[in-house]
C-alpha cells in the first residue's frame, strides 16, 4: 500500500508557452492570454493568437467569474492518484467547462460542493488549491451561493 | 471530393478478443495479427502480395514507423503513408490511398490497423499539451469525460434522453449478436443500459467501448485493377474531411462537430436518401447521434427523435453499424475504426451472411478522431461507397 500512496498527483509539464500562467496561479492570479494585435483573449495559452496568428501575446488578469457551460462527475479519473482519491472517498471529482465573463472557456474542477448542487449555467468564481501532496497551486472554481 | 476510378476490393478482419492476461508482452506482438489481417484482405480481393504497391498504416496503435512495419511484411512499395488522426485514421488512410491511385502513382494499396492489448496496461494515447497540462491535473477521466461534457450539454440544449442514447447501444448489440467477430454478443436491454454504473456522468458503463486485441485491413485499387478481379467493384463515390472545426472560437459549441461542414461535398453525387446503411464511428452513442445531425440526416438537436423514429438494426429501415459497431464489436484502438470500412465493404459485396442487408448498394462510413481541449472532436472524416 505504501508505494500506492506515493503515486504522484498529475501536474502540468510546464513549457515556455504556459509558464507565466502557472507562475501567476502560484500568486493567486488567474490570467488569460491577450493578443496585442487584435485584442482577443484566449485560453489555454498558445504559441500564437488563434484568431489573427500574431505572436505578440500578453497577459490580462481575469475576474475569475463565469457560468458553468457543462460538467461531469468523474468516477474513474485516468491518472492513478485522482482515481485512488475517488475510490477512497467515494466522492467523484467534478470536472467542468466554464465560460468566463470575459468570453473564453476554461476546463477546471468545481470544488467544495456536492455533485447534485452543480447545474448548467450556475455562477462560479476561481479559487486556488494545492494539488494533493504538493505545494503547487491549481486554479479551481467554487459555486457562488 | 467526388472520386473517379477508385475501388475497394477486399477486406480482412480478425475476431476481436479481450486483452490478454498472459503472453510475451512484447511491443512487437501485433505483427502476426497484422500480417493475418492483410493476408485475409488480399485473399478476399483475390490479389497477391506482388500486386501491392502502396501501404498505409493507422498509426495510433503503433510505436513503429510505417516503412518498418511494411518491411516486416516484406512489402516493396512505391507509396507509403502513416496516418495519425486517431479514430479518423482508417477512413483517412483510404482517402490518402485514393489520392495516390487517382494520381496514377499506384494501383493497389493496403490500409491496415491492429493492436494487441494486455490486461493491466491501459492504453493512454500520446502525451498532449492540453490534456497533460490543463485537464489531467483536474481529475479528467479521458474520452469518457470529454464526451460526458458534450453529452451533458446536448441533453440540456436539445432534450436528448438517456433512453434515446440507450436505444443506439441496444440496437448495435442486437446487430453484434449476428457477428462472430464481435467481442460483446450477449443480449443487452435498455434497462441494463440505464442501470449500468456511472463512469463520468452522464456517461455510463454501456456508453463506453471495450478496448481489445484485433487487426483489420482493406484493399483499395484502381478501377482498372478492380475490373480484372470482379464484375461488381465497390466504388469510392465521394469523401471529405475536416480537422479542428471551431478551433478559433473562444467558446465553441461542443454539440456541433466538423461533420457539419462535410455534407455538401459528401452528398454531391449521391444524396442522403440513397444511403441504404451507415457504418458510423461509435466511440460513444452521443457521437453517433451528433454525426447523424451534423451530416444532415435530421435537423440539429433532433438526433434523439431520429433514433426513436427509425429501427437502426439490420432488420430496420435505417441500419447503422450492422456488425455491432465498436460499442459491441470492441475497439482495437486504431483497428477499431477500420472495422466500419470492413463491414461496409462486406455488406456491399453481399458477404455478410446472417446479417446481410436486403438492400446494400450504397453505404456511408465515418471516422472521428482525437480529443483536444474544448472541441467535441478534432478530426471528422467520411466517405460513401457504392456497389458498381
Amino acid at each position: 500500500m505504501a508505494t500506492e500512496d506515493r503515486v504522484a498527483w498529475p501536474l502540468p509539464d510546464i513549457a515556455s508557452v504556459d509558464k507565466p500562467f502557472w507562475e501567476e496561479a502560484q500568486k493567486g492570479n488567474f490570467v488569460l492570454q491577450k493578443c496585442q494585435d487584435c485584442g482577443r483573449l484566449q485560453f489555454l495559452p498558445r504559441p500564437v493568437c488563434v484568431n489573427c496568428f500574431s505572436r505578440k501575446l500578453g497577459w490580462q488578469q481575469s475576474e475569475g467569474t463565469g457560468n458553468i457551460y457543462s460538467f461531469t462527475s468523474v468516477y474513474v479519473p485516468v491518472r492513478p492518484a485522482p482515481r485512488k482519491q475517488v475510490e477512497k472517498t467515494g466522492v467523484p471529482i467534478i470536472f467542468a467547462a466554464i465560460d468566463l465573463d470575459e468570453g473564453v472557456r476554461v476546463l477546471s474542477e468545481i470544488v467544495d460542493c456536492l455533485p447534485e448542487e452543480v447545474k448548467l449555467g450556475a455562477r462560479v468564481k476561481v479559487c486556488f488549491e494545492e494539488a494533493p501532496g504538493t505545494n503547487f497551486k491549481l486554479p479551481k472554481f467554487r459555486l457562488i451561493k | 471530393m467526388q472520386r473517379e476510378g477508385v475501388c475497394l476490393v477486399g477486406y480482412g478482419e480478425l475476431p476481436n478478443t479481450l486483452p490478454e492476461a498472459e503472453g510475451l508482452r512484447s511491443s512487437f506482438s501485433y505483427l502476426p495479427y497484422l500480417a493475418e489481417a492483410v493476408s485475409l484482405a488480399l485473399d478476399n480481393a483475390r490479389l497477391k502480395k506482388k500486386d501491392v504497391d502502396g501501404f498505409a498504416l493507422v498509426r495510433l496503435a503503433f510505436p513503429a514507423d510505417t516503412p518498418a512495419v511494411a518491411e516486416e511484411l516484406g512489402l516493396e512499395l512505391d507509396w507509403v503513408q502513416g496516418v495519425d488522426c486517431g479514430g479518423a485514421s482508417a477512413v483517412l488512410s483510404v482517402r490518402r490511398a485514393a489520392d495516390a491511385i487517382q494520381l496514377g502513382q499506384i494501383e493497389v494499396a493496403v490500409c491496415a490497423a491492429g493492436i494487441v492489448r494486455y490486461r493491466g496496461h491501459p492504453f493512454r494515447g500520446l502525451p498532449a499539451y492540453p490534456t497533460d497540462n490543463f485537464m489531467l491535473p483536474y481529475g479528467y477521466g479521458g474520452p469518457n469525460s470529454s464526451f460526458a461534457l458534450t453529452q451533458q450539454r446536448h441533453m440540456a440544449q436539445y432534450g436528448t434522453t438517456l433512453e434515446q442514447l440507450g436505444k443506439i447501444v441496444v440496437s448495435f448489440r442486437q446487430n453484434a449478436e449476428l457477428n462472430e467477430n464481435a467481442l460483446l454478443r450477449s443480449p443487452l436491454t435498455l434497462e441494463d443500459y440505464l442501470n449500468s454504473r456511472t463512469i463520468s456522468s452522464p456517461v455510463r458503463l454501456y456508453d463506453c467501448l471495450r478496448v481489445c486485441t484485433g487487426a483489420t485491413a482493406v484493399v483499395v485499387a484502381s478501377e482498372r485493377k478492380a475490373k480484372q478481379i470482379t464484375e461488381h467493384p465497390i466504388y469510392l463515390v465521394s469523401d471529405a474531411e475536416k480537422t479542428n472545426y471551431q478551433v478559433d472560437k473562444p467558446t465553441p459549441d461542443r454539440t456541433v462537430t466538423g461533420f457539419a461542414t462535410l455534407g455538401e461535398e459528401l452528398f454531391s453525387k449521391v444524396s442522403r436518401e440513397e444511403i441504404d446503411f451507415a457504418e458510423i464511428y461509435d466511440d460513444y452513442p452521443i457521437a453517433v447521434l451528433m454525426q447523424l445531425e451534423d451530416l444532415g440526416f435530421c435537423d440539429k438537436g433532433k438526433g434523439g427523435q431520429f433514433i426513436e423514429q427509425h429501427d437502426i438494426t439490420v432488420h430496420g429501415d435505417f441500419p447503422i453499424n450492422t456488425g455491432g459497431g465498436e460499442l459491441s464489436a470492441g475497439q482495437a484502438v486504431g483497428a477499431g475504426a477500420m472495422l466500419h470500412i470492413v463491414e461496409a465493404v462486406r455488406q456491399l459485396k453481399g458477404e455478410a451472411a446472417a446479417r446481410q442487408l436486403k438492400k446494400a448498394r450504397t453505404g456511408l462510413v465515418t471516422g472521428l478522431g482525437l480529443l483536444g481541449f474544448d472541441l467535441p472532436i478534432m478530426c471528422a472524416a467520411a466517405m460513401i461507397l457504392q456497389r458498381g
